[in-house]
């Protein structure tokens, strides 16, 4: 296949779905190129706050979420090791506070919904980007399949990994964090009630690590993800088949709930945490970076897939407004880039109080209202990328530059 | 390049013994691991862990994996025989905000992150083993073992405490601590919720506390002077205790009650000792207790102990001659171990004869901390 396209937006993840809805919302015609040769992904769950899911719903997806989505009534803190109740984030309140509902998703189910939207007949699957040609006029993109495109303008949402990426900026390639993952998804059906008291959604916090739990699919599945400071991942790739004894000796001590939570686990997966340092280098000329190709972050202020999905809408709506998609682009990250580090810079600083060692420190400092698991996310969540998509945003000192 | 070992023996697996298997592995030094004991834990109570020796885990990397099986604390408390608060105290935080400045642990917690973290680097550990005998020639050791086949190092450390063998197989028998008339008690009970730190308390008579070592336990402390090494039976120690914590009110003597088997206790001689320089006699070194065996005044021994193996790790990825490399460990390590032997023993002097003149224990506690918190 050799094909001229107007536009092409590399990747058929949540970013690259996303982008492809908001376009079409503004009536602008993509296509989709997915290496993997069907949709959908290893289940992970994904929180929406809602600010993210105004842009969602922006994008012509308020029902297809709607249906799908899981409503926490909020995630309750607990200390790892005496259970002690720390903090409730109240999501219901923060749905009533900033006008849209905080969801909680499998990420299969939100790939369907983002997918439903769209023409199939423009997402390609099994196209794996190998190399980059610019040219002065068009992008040539060449597939591992053989399949050759000439694009007038390319949207990179590969990925933390991204092709596209790397062709413009050549190795900057992601670093271990120093922070690696468990994830285990169990059947709700198997858990006591007691277990995640009170509100379905714990958050335990440790020495160097912290412990999710929580309900996705309409409360059918409980997803564990965990996080913890370790120097020592030397798996060659990013996610391995996990040892459930093994994750467990990785929370030792833990209160009698999470004792019995992890006594549930029988598979479980191991990651590591790749990043790279907060950059400008988020595309330039014919080609723009969105989602994690552009800025990967740490998940602990839960806004990975969130500024993805705020880059899609505010990308459609640039794209929109301006007759030049290069100008569109360039306005794009004039008004994404700071608001972006922010948010990068917020997930780091939660983890390290999340992580903090000093328990009693970090208690008192959450009684007094110096510090939370949350850091400061209110400038985060009370976003509204319809009302604010061509605003210079405002980034708390703590989090700017 | 050539490195001053790259083979080496470690005799002992106690906290310093494992704590270089594991710096000397990262480094990429070749080591194994003998010891004695047929299990790398035993039961035992609880450990204060302060600043310094916090920081010597971090470095060697097992501090995270202390602290959650632990309990972090940032200040004690004085009280008098019956509970009543008479003083806190803020402890130096050495690692930063984010850190206690002390933990108490149980010390089988302390090896067994060591132990696993030995076994994640595939370190060799032989249990139930010591040396028979040492050769030394001028390319190395010749090492007979007590179990299995003879096998060459370029250097053996001796990590193997205050009895040490390889202390005994380099400088003779004559460097055996010492007994300093006092017996040291630990005794592992439940934690109150509301014991949140390491409470001291001051008695007419005796002094003793307890220091939190779990979210569920706390181990009681008391030293108590005896003049005479004594030999107790098991079944007598649960009653001396009581005893010596009768004069106790408040939450101390609650948790008296608590003590009801001798499994919860230990009961130490205290002993103290410092083999005069050097540590080395060509390559045989002897670290850690069996070099410098200090009483539990300052609760500093495992400090030094793993200070020791952080340094000697680090000195032994030189390329200068092991000679050099072993001179350059006592010029670092002889002055701040005999620092803390000596202060900790002139605590316990002052503590078996209160009408000595010029006693000054916050002093020498303050200069000692102080110079303990310099970095190794």
């Amino acid at each position: 296949m050799a094909a001229n396209v107007r536009i092409a937006i590399v990747g058929g993840g949540l970013a690259g779905l996303a982008t492809a809805n908001a376009l079409k919302t503004f009536g602008i015609a993509a296509e989709v190129f997915e290496q993997a040769p069907q949709l959908g992904e290893i289940g992970a769950a994904v929180n929406t706050s809602p600010q993210a899911v105004k842009a969602l719903q922006a994008i012509g997806l308020d029902e297809a979420i709607a249906a799908i989505g899981h409503r926490s009534p909020g995630m309750y803190t607990r200390n790892m090791q005496t259970g002690e109740f720390l903090e409730f984030n109240d999501r219901f309140k923060l749905a009533e506070r900033y006008g849209a509902p905080y969801y909680s998703f499998h990420r299969a189910d939100l790939l369907d919904a983002l997918a439903s939207g769209l023409d199939r007949s423009a997402i390609h699957l099994g196209h794996r980007l190998a190399a980059v040609e610019e040219g002065s006029e068009r992008i040539g993109l060449v597939f591992d399949n053989g399949a050759r495109v000439a694009a007038e303008y390319v949207i990179g949402a590969d990925g933390v990994r991204s092709v596209l990426r790397h062709a413009l900026y050549g190795d900057d390639n992601p670093t271990y964090t120093g922070q690696m993952v468990w994830r285990a998804l169990l059947d709700a059906a198997d858990l006591s009630p007691d277990i995640l008291e009170p509100a379905g959604h714990t958050q335990w916090v440790g020495p160097g690590c912290h412990f999710l739990a929580y309900h996705i699919r309409r409360g059918k599945l409980v997803n564990i993800v965990t996080q913890q400071d370790t120097d020592k991942w030397v798996a060659e790739g990013w996610s391995t088949p996990g040892d459930p004894q093994e994750m467990r000796a990785s929370f030792p001590n833990p209160e009698p709930r999470l004792e019995k939570l992890l006594s549930l686990v029988t598979k479980c997966s191991k990651w590591g945490l790749f990043t790279r340092p907060l950059t400008q280098n988020w595309g330039c000329g014919r080609i723009q970076l969105v989602g994690d190709a552009a800025h990967a972050m740490l998940p602990n202020a839960g806004q990975g897939a969130c500024q993805a999905f705020e880059d899609s809408y505010v990308l459609g709506r640039w794209l929109d407004a301006c007759g030049d998609p290069a100008e569109a682009f360039a306005n794009f990250r004039r008004v994404r880039i700071p608001r972006v580090h922010g948010v990068q810079r917020l997930s780091l600083s939660n983890a390290r109080f999340k992580h903090m060692r000093d328990a009693a420190a970090q208690k008192q400092s959450i009684a007094t209202g110096t510090g939370s698991v949350h850091g400061n996310s209110h400038w985060v969540w009370a976003y509204d990328p319809v009302m604010e998509w061509d605003k210079e945003p405002a980034v708390p000192t703590a989090y700017a530059a | 390049m050539a490195r001053a070992a790259d083979n080496v023996l470690i005799v002992g697996a106690g906290m310093c013994g494992m704590s270089l298997g594991v710096a000397l592995t990262r480094a990429g030094i070749a080591c194994e691991i003998v010891e004695i004991r047929p299990q790398l834990t035993e039961p035992g109570t609880g450990i204060s862990l302060q600043g310094p020796a916090l920081r010597a885990l971090q470095s060697v990397g097992v501090l995270d994996g202390c602290i959650s099986r632990g309990f972090g604390y940032s200040h004690f408390k004085a009280c008098d025989a019956v509970g009543n608060v008479t003083g806190t105290v803020d402890l130096p935080r050495l690692l930063g905000a984010d850190y206690p400045a002390t933990i108490g642990v149980l010390r089988q917690s302390v090896h067994e992150v060591l132990g696993s973290e030995l076994a994640k680097l595939g370190v060799p550990i032989r249990l139930a083993t010591t040396v028979k005998s040492l050769r030394q020639d001028d390319r190395g050791v010749a090492v007979e073992f007590t179990k299995g086949e003879p096998a060459r190092y370029d250097l053996v450390v001796g990590a193997d405490g205050m009895n040490s063998l390889v202390r005994e197989l380099a400088f003779g028998p004559n460097q055996r601590p010492h007994y300093t008339g006092q017996m040291v008690w630990r005794a592992t009970v439940s934690r109150p919720a509301d014991v949140a730190c390491r409470h001291s308390y001051f008695g007419p008579t005796n002094k003793s506390g307890f220091n939190p070592i779990s979210n569920k336990q706390m181990y009681i402390y008391c030293v108590q002077n005896v003049p005479e090494r004594p030999h107790w039976s098991d079944a007598e120690l649960p009653g001396i205790l009581r005893g010596l914590l009768a004069e106790f009110g408040g939450a101390l003597g609650r948790a008296r009650d608590e003590i009801v088997s001798a499994e919860q206790i230990t009961c130490r001689p205290v002993f103290s000792s410092l083999l005069p320089p050097p540590w080395h006699s060509g390559r045989l070194v002897v670290i850690g207790d069996a070099a410098h065996c200090t009483t539990p005044h300052l609760a500093s021994g495992a400090s030094i102990a793993i200070e020791d193996a952080i340094v000697l790790a680090r000195l032994l990825q030189s390329d200068r001659p092991l000679a050099a490399v072993l001179d350059d460990f006592m010029g670092r390590r002889y002055e701040r171990c005999r620092m803390i032997v000596e202060n900790s023993e002139l605590l316990g002097e002052w503590e078996k004869n209160p009408a000595a003149p010029n006693q000054d224990t916050v002093g020498v506690i303050a200069k000692s901390y102080q110079a303990l918190a310099k970095a190794v």
